[in-house]
This record gives structure tokens, sequence and C-alpha cells, in this order.
């Protein structure tokens, strides 16, 4: 049987899954990043190599894991920073051999002036050739879709701009371009999956003088992980693990053996891997939280308030709850402080790519293989990405905090105001008032927007409350401000008795919000 | 693509005709601000201001009324200091005083219930009650609430009928009979601002007020501060002393609870800018100050 004979890539991407654990189970001791512990309010505690007893709705994730289900996602790249000798290289190096055999994979070791292992990190998807002559270096395309994984090691000791173009898939040499990708099979439009690609780095400290901070162009390309050192923890039964030599063929004849399906890594893994296969998107309920909390874990609570309570007294409204400059407040400071710099546009890709990432491991954990994001994970996802921009050597686990801090917030808000589950507060003000006007005219509903904005607009306890009602009720005013620009058009758009209504209401937005950047900044999440 | 909500999931937030849309905050009107008379110096029985700055003894303790009996068995013969002796003592005290060096529990209660009888507000209507000197929060009241369950925003919950006859007859639980103000008596100015005696305010002429810091002006015009200050007198100094650039903060909940429930707790005084703090958990910690006249500095 092949791979396009068999229908269900669910059940293929169990079995593939399967037997990377399988397969590795001699090679690699589980190295334990971190667990997490499902509830009311997200509790994630990274676990720097040590395990802990299993306890009932609790997910320990290993490096492992993370690497396997990295393959699944196309979007971004996994980092690990850690001294020499805690196992960077190991896990990825025997993952990548097992799937990708020793032709499939290739390794770039980046040196203090250059790269060590060609003259360019370019060098794997280039071919020299003589014209006139003349030898010019030239893209190989047929090396473009060679590789199916690229490992890069100490990524931080050298010039980054070719590793970059490598890390983006897409070269440029001499005015040609060349894609790193592999075809998917069965296709139609053609898909391609990019290259995996895992790189490592020594902290820039003293003991790796050569080491430098990885520039923020390079880190927001990946997402950094600590490497855990679980050697002491690990000990004596990492000695039996070792990479063994026929760890490719092994794979794929344990994986023939329970799908039935044949043929090389390169008529397979790309189909697997797919990741519109995997695509899942992040509800409302999620949304809203990625809006709400990266103003107060991301940035200066007080700036962000201040910035919301300026639009709401633009509309003539004044929040009746503040930021306080207590020890909450200075503690929340305190914890930023370690950012090295603060969220940018691509980090919003990182959180929704690795939400999606924890939802997938959490599935294979729970063996139903269908990732489905929760608030957790995303709590989780925008946690490590944060921690993931911190000054090398600072507290890890300290904004994590601030993500619980955050969440546990938003849970009380959402709970006080009755929001239903996996949909925002604000899109269920905006449907209820759309419900409303439909029956009772424009007059209704402006008021239950307004009755909403008086509902959130109550003291607040604590900096986390604040900024993240700040920001709510800042939308909602927003919001209100567009319905009373355009009355007269959503006037009309309340006289359709069904749900076009929302749909007509979404292109008025669509075609209005050009007129102000606030409101595609402020209402575009809440008109999905 | 549109994620449409199922109507019954989200019909609790359509309009109300019975709820109010957004109005105008509803402030009372400002205090009249500071005259310039000359500062006057009140007591309390045998105790002055100087007693509390120079022999008054901190209780602290991480359950309240563990705390607040400390401090009232050690001033037994004298008094733990209410919100007003203490902003008077802050004013009047220089910032190595221990007065500036931590944060207090005033002996302040700050309760909220209903006016049966209409006596300070139209009949039925809500008031806050600003009690001096305690007198329903007694710690075995506390102590009770922690079993019971504090309300959802960490008050104790009252009986009613205490309220009732308070506002009535001016008599605590124990008793006693107190003197009761409405708001425009504290604008008068009162004999008595470091003793125990309630002031009432319609709730509604509070709920809407602002819980932050304030700016000077505004601060000695906030009624809320002045309910809680009992006197206009020690305002300006210990503004001038407690401030930081955003002013001094008066904090509260009034716009979060259910002012249809009996419930009470006791106010904090800030170490600085925060200032009159009404919005601490009666969970938290306490650190009340007791002022003896016997005690032994004080006789220095």
């Amino acid at each position: 049987m092949t791979i396009d004979q068999t229908k269900d890539i669910k059940e293929l991407r169990k079995s593939f899954i399967q037997t990377i654990y399988q397969t590795l189970d001699g090679v690699i001791s589980p190295t334990p990043y971190m667990e997490i512990k499902k509830g009311d309010t997200v509790d994630v505690k990274f676990l720097n190599g040590q395990g802990k007893l299993p306890t009932p709705n609790t997910t320990e994730v290993t490096i492992l894991d993370i690497d396997a289900a990295s393959l699944f996602f196309d979007d971004f790249h996994i980092l690990y920073e850690g001294v020499t000798g805690v196992g960077k290289t190991y896990t990825s190096d025997a993952l990548f051999g097992a799937i990708f055999g020793p032709e499939g994979q290739t390794t770039l070791r980046l040196g203090g002036s250059g790269v060590m292992m060609g003259t360019s990190a370019l060098e794997p998807f280039t071919k020299t050739v003589l014209e006139h002559g003349i030898p010019k270096t030239r893209i190989d395309l047929d090396k473009c879709s060679k590789y199916g994984a690229l490992f890069i090691d100490e990524i931080n000791r050298g010039d980054s701009q070719e590793v970059l173009q490598v890390v983006d898939g897409i070269i440029d040499i001499n005015g040609e371009r060349g894609y790193l990708r592999l075809p998917i099979p069965e296709t139609n439009p053609q898909r391609y999956k990019s290259l995996a690609i895992i790189a490592a780095m020594n902290p820039a400290d003293a003991e790796h003088k050569q080491a430098l901070e990885l520039d923020i162009a390079g880190e927001n390309r990946f997402l950094k992980f600590r490497f855990p050192n679980g050697v002491a923890e690990a000990a004596s039964s990492q000695l039996e693990k070792k990479v063994v030599e026929n760890l490719h063929e092994k794979f794929w004849v344990t994986f023939n053996q329970k799908t039935g399906v044949k043929g090389t890594w390169k008529d397979i893994y790309a189909k697997i891997t797919d990741p519109e296969a995997l695509r899942t998107e992040l509800n409302g309920e999620t949304r809203e939280f990625i809006d709400v909390c990266l103003g107060y874990v991301g940035h200066d609570p007080m700036e962000t308030y201040e910035h919301n309570a300026e639009l709401i007294k633009q509309e003539g409204l004044q929040p009746h709850f503040s930021v306080r400059k207590d020890n909450d407040y200075n503690k929340v400071l305190e914890s930023q402080h370690t950012l090295k710099h603060g969220f940018v546009r691509r980090d919003l890709r990182k959180i929704s790519d690795l939400s999606r990432l924890v939802g997938f491991i959490k599935s294979i954990k729970e063996g139903t293989y269908e990732p489905k994001v929760d608030l957790n994970d995303v709590a989780v996802s925008i946690g490590i990405v944060l921690e993931s921009k911190t000054i090398t050597g600072s507290e890890y686990g300290k904004l994590m905090s601030l993500v619980n801090d955050a969440r546990i917030s938003y849970n009380e808000i959402r709970t006080q105001l009755n929001t239903p589950a996996e949909f925002g507060f604000r899109q269920g003000v905006w449907q209820s008032a759309v419900y409303s006007g439909q029956e009772k005219g424009f007059e209704a509903y402006l008021n239950t927007i307004n009755q909403n904005i008086t509902a959130i607009n109550s003291q607040n306890r604590g900096p986390a409350q604040a900024t993240i009602k700040s920001r709510l009720m800042a939308d909602l005013v927003v919001l209100r401000h567009f319905s009373k620009t355009y009355e007269s058009e959503i006037s009309k758009i309340l006289n359709e008795k069904d749900e076009t209504a929302f749909a007509l209401f979404t292109e008025l937005y669509d075609a209005k919000k050009s007129n102000a950047s606030i409101y595609e900044h402020r209402l575009g999440s809440i008109m999905r | 693509m549109i994620k449409i909500i199922p109507r019954d999931k989200i019909r609790h937030l359509e309009w109300n005709v019975n709820s109010q849309p957004i109005t105008a905050p509803n402030v009372p009107d400002p205090v009249a601000p500071i005259s310039n008379k000359s500062i006057v110096q009140h007591t309390i029985g045998d105790l002055t201001i100087e007693s509390l700055i120079n022999s008054g003894k901190p209780f602290y303790n991480s359950n309240i009324p563990t705390a607040l009996i400390e401090a009232q068995t050690y001033a037994s013969a004298g008094v733990v200091a209410t919100m007003p002796y203490l902003i008077a003592g802050k004013a009047n005290s220089d910032k190595k005083n221990y007065l500036w060096k931590d944060w207090f529990t005033a002996y302040t209660e700050e309760d909220v219930g209903i006016d049966i009888k209409g006596a300070y507000a139209p009949r039925g209507a809500s008031v806050l009650i600003t009690l001096h000197g305690g007198g329903i929060l007694t710690p075995d009241v506390i102590t009770k609430a922690y079993e019971d369950g504090l309300t959802p925003q960490n008050a104790a919950k009252l009986l009613q009928e205490d309220i009732d006859r308070l506002l009535i007859d001016g008599i605590l639980p124990s008793g006693e009979k107190i003197t009761i103000y409405g708001f425009d008596d504290l604008k008068k100015g009162i004999s008595d601002p470091f003793g125990r005696y309630a002031v009432v305010t319609e709730f509604d002429k509070v709920k809407s007020l602002e819980s932050r810091q304030f700016k000077k002006k505004e601060f000695l015009e906030n009624p809320l501060v002045l309910a809680r200050a009992g006197t206009m007198e020690y305002l300006d100094q210990y503004f001038n002393k407690a401030k930081d650039k955003d002013g001094v903060g008066c904090w509260h909940r009034f716009n979060e609870i259910d002012s249809t429930l009996a419930q009470g707790r006791l106010l904090y005084l800030s170490d600085s800018y925060l200032g009159l703090v009404g919005d601490g958990n009666l969970s938290s910690d306490g650190r009340f100050v007791g002022v003896a006249p016997e005690a032994p500095d004080a006789k220095k």
C-alpha cells in the first residue's frame, strides 16, 4: 500500500508518532522540560530536567515531545540554549537520523568568523559551475529539495545573515532564488513542506566567550527554549542509550509494519506532517485572551491602562478602576526587567503556533492525536514566548507567573460577566447587541453595548485585572464609537432578521476600517 | 468567517430596559475647599495627637481579630487609633516617625446596609456607614464572618438588624449609644473627630466615585475622603507629606458590591501615596495602633 491509497491521515500520524517514540526508546533518555496542569487556572512548571511524580490532569512535556511535534508545524523552528554537554544536539540528531537518514538531513555548525562545515551557510544548497572558465556558485535546485531537516549548531557564533535565509527557506544567490522545501505528494494545487529546523546555541556568558546574544532578527525566527540539564536526574539510566547505525531503517520498517505503507521518507514524511492537515483555529476566547494578556505581561501595565483609559475618555467616559503603583505593580515591572525586548508582530504568530504545538503534544499524550487549543494552551504559549525573550541568566518562571495572573484575572472577569465558553466577551457583547437591535432597533443595539461597558466598568483587584478590563472596555468603547458614526448603515443592517446581519455588519466594518486604524486594531478580532 | 453565538447563550448580555445605560458618574457635591483658619488640635479624652505620635504601639498579626484584640488589650484605658486619628498623627509627625514607616489598619469600619426607615436616605435605599472607633466589626464578629464565609469582595456579612438599630437609634450591638453624623455635619465640622461615632452617606452618592489617586484639589473635595478622615483639619498637611506625582489615593469597591446585602470591612491607611485604602480584604493582615494613656513613653 502506498501513501495515496491510505485515506486516514490521522491514523498515519498516530503511527508515525508512535514509531518515533518506539524507535528512540533505546536511544534517548527523556528530558523533562515542563509540566502543564489542567484546571480552571493554568499551572505550568519548568522542570529543568527533573521530572515529578505523575498526578491527575498533568502533562509532562519532554524535549523529544517538542522536537517530534515541531515536525508538524512549518511556521516556526526550535532553538535550544544551554551549556555544552547537556545534550542539546543528541535528541535532535537521533530524531532526524531516524526519520531522514544520513542523506536526508544536514548540519550547519557555525564558528567565530564564519561557517565551519562549508564556506557558507548556503553551501549545502549550492553547486559550483564553470562559466567561461570562471567558477561560479549557483543554486542547486535538486539540493534545495534534498533535505527534510537541518540542524544548526552554535547559531550565535557568527554572521547570521545567510543562516537567516536558510531559516526562512528562501535563498538568493547571484540573482537566482531557491526554495528549501519538499513537495507534498498528491496535493493540487501543489503544496510544500518546509525544512524542519532545530538550532542550538551556548548561552552568551563568561564561560562561552565566542557566543553572542542572538540578535532580535534571529530570535524572532525561532522559539527559544532553555535546554534543561537532566544529566543528574537521568544519571546511570543514560548509560545504555546510544544512537545505533540502523536507526533510519528501523524506523521505517517499524512504520511499515504498523501501517502497511511502503516507500522512502520522501514519499511519506511530507504527506503525514502536512501542516494543512493539522490546522487548528483559535476560538474567540483564546484570541481575546491574547489581546488582553499581552498588554499586561509584555508591557508596563500602567502604560497599557493609560492608553486604554485615554481612548475611553475620548468617548466621554471614565474608567472606575486603575492600576495602582503598589507592590503588585512593582513586582510586574521587576519581572519585566528581565525581558530583552518586548513583543513584536512575529510573536503573535509564535503564540498561535506554539498553542497548537502544545495542544498537539497534549493530544499525543492523551492518545487522541487531534489537537484542540484551549485557554491554558494559549497561556502556556504566551509564557514560553515571554521566557524565550529574557536576558541570558535571568531567573526562569517569573514571567510565567505574570501570565498566570492574567489567566486568573481573565477567568474571573469572564465568570463575572457570564461569558459563554469558547467565545470572547467582546464578541458576545457585539453579537448580543445585534440580536437586540434586530428585535428593537438601533437604540437597543447601542444600549446593549452601553450596558456592558457599564458592567465591566467596576473596581478591580490588582494590576492584571485593571489592565485586562481597560482593554476590554476600551474595545467596547471603540465599537460604540464606530456604531454611532455609522448609525444609519447599522440601522439598515439591523432590519435583516437572520444571521445575514452579522455578515453585513462585517462587510461594513471591512469597508470602513481604513477610516481609523483604531477600528482595525480593536474591532478586527471581535468580528471574526 | 464569523462564528455566530447562539442567542440563548448571550441573551443575558442584551439591553435590559430596567437597567441603566451609561450616565455621567453620580458624584455628590464637592466638599468646600479647606479654609485658612488655624489648625485645631483635637484630643480624645486625655490623649492628644502627640500621644499617638510618641507612644502609639503597633500590633501586627496575620489574623485581623488577633491583632485587634492585642491592640484593645494594650489600650484598655486608651484607644485603638481610628482613621481620623491616624491621619492627624501622620499630618503632625515627621517622616522618620513610625507612622510613616508602615501601613496600618484603622479602627474604622465601612459598613453598607439598607436604610429601612429612610433616616439618612430615601426609604429602602442603601447607605454607607463610616463607623469610627469600631462597634459592629468586633473580633468575634470578624471571626464568625470568616467561618460563615466572606462576601465575594471579601467583606464580612453583617446583620441588617444591627444596621437598623444603629441608623434608627444610634445604638451599637454592644448597647452603646453613639452619635450619628450626616455628611453635612462633617462639612460644618464636628468636635470629636477622633472619637467613636458614625457618618452616614447615601450609598448612591459614593458608589460612582473614582477609586484611584487624586491631585490635591480633587482629594480635598472628595466626600469619601472627608467621611473617612472625619475632619478637614489635617488633610492638607497629610496630603503634602503623603503624595507622589499622582497625588494620594482613596480606594473603594463600592461599584462591585451588592449594596442590598449588609456588609462591612475595615479601612487601612497606607504608608505613603496610596493613602486611604477601603478596598482591602477582611481576610488579610492587620496592624492596629494602640494608644494607652498610661504608656511609659507618654509620660515623658
